[in-house]
């Protein structure tokens, strides 16, 4: 019995793996073959076990090969000549005549692979350089970031003290670098001209394990008390300021006016620390290491980022666990506590989880392009049906057949595919310009091995699905029943089924994406329609820096930032200026601990908040109403005069009236104490959203710069018109104050802040294209199953006619079997929008939510346009004429 | 045309008396002392080339035991004469080897 089982089974496996074999060696051998290896097994009764099937398989696969490879010897003397590829070729051939025959239905099925195929080859090659390129760093998994917890949040910007705690207590865990921001006048030939700098210590660069093409990395020995200033220079800045002379290391270049060594120049494409800063910076090396640690950087102060790489043997958590005891011996129960993550990781996984997102939604719009070659190849071999039949009656084999089927889907595929990659080529060029500067790498993705193989692979899926779907309606009993009778044309219920399937599939698909395309686009209009508080519109903004070694004292300072701004202010095309630290919305981080005088809690729980030192105008040129109090105006004699905002009030001082209470900034992280001089508070301002335009507005202290003037501040200039018109004009002011001087990051400030909701542009814009897409396909899709529904049965519908059915009627029966599909299809679709709605709220800011009234609507409008397409040929049906129905019959 | 090793021992296995496929893949082991393992896919392959040269052709075997699956091949005269001189052939080159001072390999 068992053996019988046996037997049976093994002829089973047999009769699949002997279709590998050509035709005439598994005439000829095929039997005997497989007697030899069950001979060789033990005979017929033995078991056959794995290693039975493993060498018959490895046999017959190596055997197939070498007997197809060598061609069948003496065959040209039977006609067939040159082996199977020229065989494939002719077949190919004829497959393209059939074809070109239907040129409509043709350059339907390849435009519509070619959207599929495009769409996603060209995600895919997005993601492919931003997640698989190699990282420009050596063995990046090793590089850490360590950050302050305050209250849950993370602090990436640590004040020199913390910097200096972490490098002397990790020492032997990793290599401690750190980096701060700081922009500089680079002068030379031609006028000065603002570059990006990073400050960071002697290790920073070498620790991340990249060799300059020049020169020589500066290491722990260059950061020395005192030392000469040293800077290392990116390629970009090499190529365009020093012609790529490798004579660079010989010169002296001026920073800030003061000179300065070219220590080395990093290769082309290196940024550090991304994704904050793309390539063409510059280095400064900080220099008096255990000194002071006190390069004034941009963002105003002495603040860093601080990295690592963990030392061989050291693992994650060993490092953790470090900080862990660090943190409680410092901390004396404070709240914050450092926390080291994976840097390059933490920072290539939001990027590529949205970019993964957008790979799956280009998988749905290429699952709606298989569905619906698929669909137009079964149709199309429905047609044929009666061709098809005759060629099995004339001796043609099932497997001949199906070699047909899969020359045409080849061809459509193979041409599905080329203009895919075409469209692709278009499509990475398309994301690249969207990209917003928060993607590293990703203006290197081109259209490469990978694409190619990505696209022709998954187009070679398509020609199998192509080839499988209508192979499935081959079978034999069909065919002869369709040959037998003319009147076989009415498709079967199974025809049927698989009509209505494809709309309920595609109507699914569609839904997903339109959903998500919808939430995406109500998030960001939220987003820009939200009040930050102030008027960005006609506002310009430029920065402008007074170097120390130029401008030693407040004083100094003072009076030039006075002489700009009064002189901005004159200007005709300019309305109104000011002057601020940092401009609001643009998420600069500029948190101050401080104490409320009267109420100390000590040393280590110091409250936070915002810390901007502005000019009067402010408040005036970003229209801030002022809600309780006075303005600056009224307090220029009152030395340390404050505003607050509402939210600072409300956290600070509930229930009571914020003015005149004093504040002391804890501006010495050693000291820990707070300061001796009081700030008053003297007026309270309406809520602005300081930080990110996109959260709610954090408790806020604003001073006048006058009492403390930073050696970098920005312009703000209210405008008449487009603001950037005016950027000659205030530009020429700022150069007969001073011409060494440059103002940079001129930009309109409103621009500033919609690139600072651009995180979301390049998801939404593709999600729409996406969406389109899915939606056009679902209804060529649909229109096509249902008209060639239509087309099969309109001799049925003239008779239903015939017998009486009005027209309305008829075209009644056709959309409500489509329609019952799409809302079978639309239901399963909700469900997969609700995944969807749940992964794009982590990634998108100003997330609107996933409202019902959403869901509804995507889903009404999904499957009106399912059934308008259903309506089109249903109407067809309508109009069949009864009289020539019955004379076919 | 000349014969590939694997088709000379394929020969040889056959010039004595009619074998089927088994039979055949245990002779040319012997005849190679286990030196030759051949795959049965491979085997069917090299004696439909020898079929083509009219070097092998199938027989009907008459033998008691004989089984119905099993298909017998047997070398045609002209065959056994091929497999004759190529393996006199072998054997001369085998002999000129020591002579020329190359290592003895022994017998193949």
């Amino acid at each position: 019995m068992s053996d019988h089982n046996e037997r049976m089974r093994t002829r089973r496996g047999w009769r699949l793996l002997r279709t590998l074999l050509p035709a005439w060696y598994r005439d000829r051998y095929g039997a005997s073959l497989l007697h030899t290896h069950l001979e060789r097994a033990g005979g017929e009764t033995a078991r056959t076990g794995v290693r039975f099937w493993a060498y018959l398989v490895w046999d017959v696969v190596l055997t197939s090969l070498q007997v197809r490879w060598t061609g069948r010897p003496n065959a040209g003397a039977r006609g067939s000549g040159g082996g199977d590829f020229r065989d494939g070729l002719r077949v190919a051939r004829r497959a393209t005549r059939t074809l070109l025959r239907r040129p409509g239905y043709t350059a339907t099925a390849v435009v519509t692979l070619a959207l599929g195929l495009g769409v996603i080859t060209a995600v895919a090659t997005v993601l492919h350089t931003v997640v698989l390129a190699p990282t420009p760093y050596d063995d990046p998994d090793r590089i850490v970031q360590i950050v302050r917890v305050d209250d849950g949040r993370q602090v990436e910007m640590l004040p020199p003290a913390d910097a200096r705690t972490l490098r002397d207590a990790t020492e032997d865990v990793l290599t401690v670098g750190a980096g701060g921001f700081r922009d500089v006048a680079v002068s030379g030939t031609g006028p000065p001209e603002r570059l990006r700098g990073v400050v960071v210590t002697g290790p920073t660069l070498r620790m991340l394990g990249v060799s300059p093409v020049l020169g020589r990395l500066p290491g722990e020995s260059d950061d020395v008390a005192g030392g000469p200033c040293r800077v290392v220079l990116s390629h970009e800045v090499w190529q365009e300021h020093y012609e790529s002379s490798p004579e660079v290391l010989e010169r002296t270049v001026r920073l800030d006016g003061e000179p300065c060594d070219v220590a080395a120049v990093m290769p082309a494409g290196f940024a550090f620390p991304a994704p904050y800063y793309a390539p063409g910076d510059l280095w400064l090396l900080a220099g008096p290491e255990g000194v002071d640690w006190s390069v004034e950087t941009t963002e105003g102060g002495r603040w860093f980022m601080v990295f690592g790489r963990l030392n061989p043997g050291v693992d994650l958590a060993t490092l953790r666990a470090g900080l862990d005891v660090l943190s409680a011996r410092d901390g004396d129960g404070e709240e914050a506590r450092f926390a080291a993550t994976r840097w390059a990781a933490s920072s290539r996984d939001s990027s590529h989880r949205r970019l993964s997102l957008l790979l799956a939604a280009a998988g749905l719009v290429l699952l709606i392009a298989w569905v619906n070659v698929s669909a137009l190849q079964s149709a199309r071999s429905v047609d044929r049906r009666e061709e098809i039949a005759t060629r099995m009656a004339l001796g043609a084999s099932r497997g001949q057949l199906v070699r047909l089927l899969a020359a045409e889907a080849t061809v459509l595929a193979a041409c599905g595919g080329a203009a895919g990659l075409a469209l692709a080529y278009w499509g990475v060029k398309l994301i690249v310009a969207l990209r917003s500067f928060y993607i590293p790498r990703m203006e290197e993705a081109a259209i490469g091995p990978f694409s190619v193989a990505v696209c022709f692979g998954l187009a070679g899926a398509a020609a199998l699905l192509m080839t499988a779907v209508p192979a499935l309606g081959l079978r034999t009993k069909a065919l002869s029943r369709a040959l037998r009778s003319r009147r076989g044309l009415t498709p079967g219920r199974g025809g049927r089924r698989l009509g209505g399937l494809v709309v309920a599939v595609e109507t699914a698909l569609a839904l997903v994406l339109v959903v998500g395309a919808t939430l995406l686009l109500r998030s960001y209009q939220e987003l820009t329609d939200l009040d930050p508080g102030f008027d960005s519109t006609a506002v310009l903004h430029a920065r402008l820096t007074l170097p120390d070694s130029r401008y030693p004292d407040a004083p100094a300072r003072l009076a030039t930032y006075r002489e700009v701004e009064e002189r901005i202010r004159a200007l005709p095309d300019v309305r109104d200026a000011a002057l601020t630290w940092v401009p609001p919305g643009v998420g600069a981080g500029t948190d101050r601990p401080f104490a409320v005088a009267g109420r100390e809690p000590g040393p280590g729980t110091w409250p936070r908040t915002v810390w901007r030192p502005v000019s009067e105008g402010y408040f005036r040129v970003l229209r801030i109403p002022l809600v309780r109090g006075e303005g600056f105006e009224r307090h220029r004699g009152t030395p340390r005069a404050t505003i607050v905002n509402e939210a600072f009030s409300r956290r600070f001082f509930p229930g009571k009236e914020a003015l005149g209470e004093r504040l002391h900034l804890v501006e010495s992280a050693e000291a820990d104490q707070p300061e001796a001089d009081a700030w008053t508070i003297v007026g309270v301002v309406a809520d602005v959203r300081e930080e990110y335009v996109h959260t709610a507005a954090p408790p806020a202290v604003y001073v006048r710069y006058e009492d403390a003037p930073p050696s970098t501040m920005a312009i703000l200039a209210r405008t008449l018109g487009d603001p950037l018109a005016a950027a000659p004009a205030i530009r020429e002011t700022v150069a007969a104050v001073d011409p060494d001087q440059p103002i940079y990051a001129i930009r309109d400030l409103a621009f500033i802040l919609e690139s600072e909701l651009d995180l979301n542009r390049l998801g939404l814009t593709l999600l729409a294209i996406f969406a389109a897409a899915a939606v056009l396909l679902a209804v060529a899709g649909i229109y096509g199953v249902v008209s060639h529904a239509v087309g099969r049965r309109l001799r049925e519908m003239g008779i239903r006619i015939a017998l009486g059915a009005a027209g309305a009627q008829v075209s009644w029966l056709v959309v409500r079997s489509s329609g019952t599909y799409a809302l079978a299809g639309a239901v399963v679709g909700l469900g997969g929008a609700i995944v969807l709605g749940d992964l794009l709220r982590a990634l998108t800011p100003g997330w609107v939510g996933l409202t019902p009234w959403v869901l509804a609507s995507a889903a009404a409008g999904v499957t009106a346009v399912a059934l308008a397409a259903a309506w089109v040929p249903a109407r067809r049906a309508a109009s069949a004429d009864p009289v020539e129905a019955l004379r076919r019959e | 045309m000349s014969l590939t090793p694997l088709e000379v021992l394929t020969l040889a296995g056959l010039s004595d008396r009619p074998r089927y496929g088994y039979e055949l893949v245990e002779r040319i082991e012997a005849l190679s002392r286990g030196r030759v393992g051949v795959r049965p896919g491979n085997l069917y392959r090299v004696i439909h080339r020898l079929e083509e040269r009219e070097l092998v052709r199938e027989v009907e075997e008459a033998d008691g035991e004989s089984d119905e699956r099993r298909q017998y091949f047997e070398a045609t005269p002209e065959g056994k004469r091929r497999a004759a001189a190529e393996l006199r052939m072998y054997a001369g080159v085998l002999q000129t080897l020591p002579a020329l001072g190359t290592p003895g390999t022994g017998d193949v």
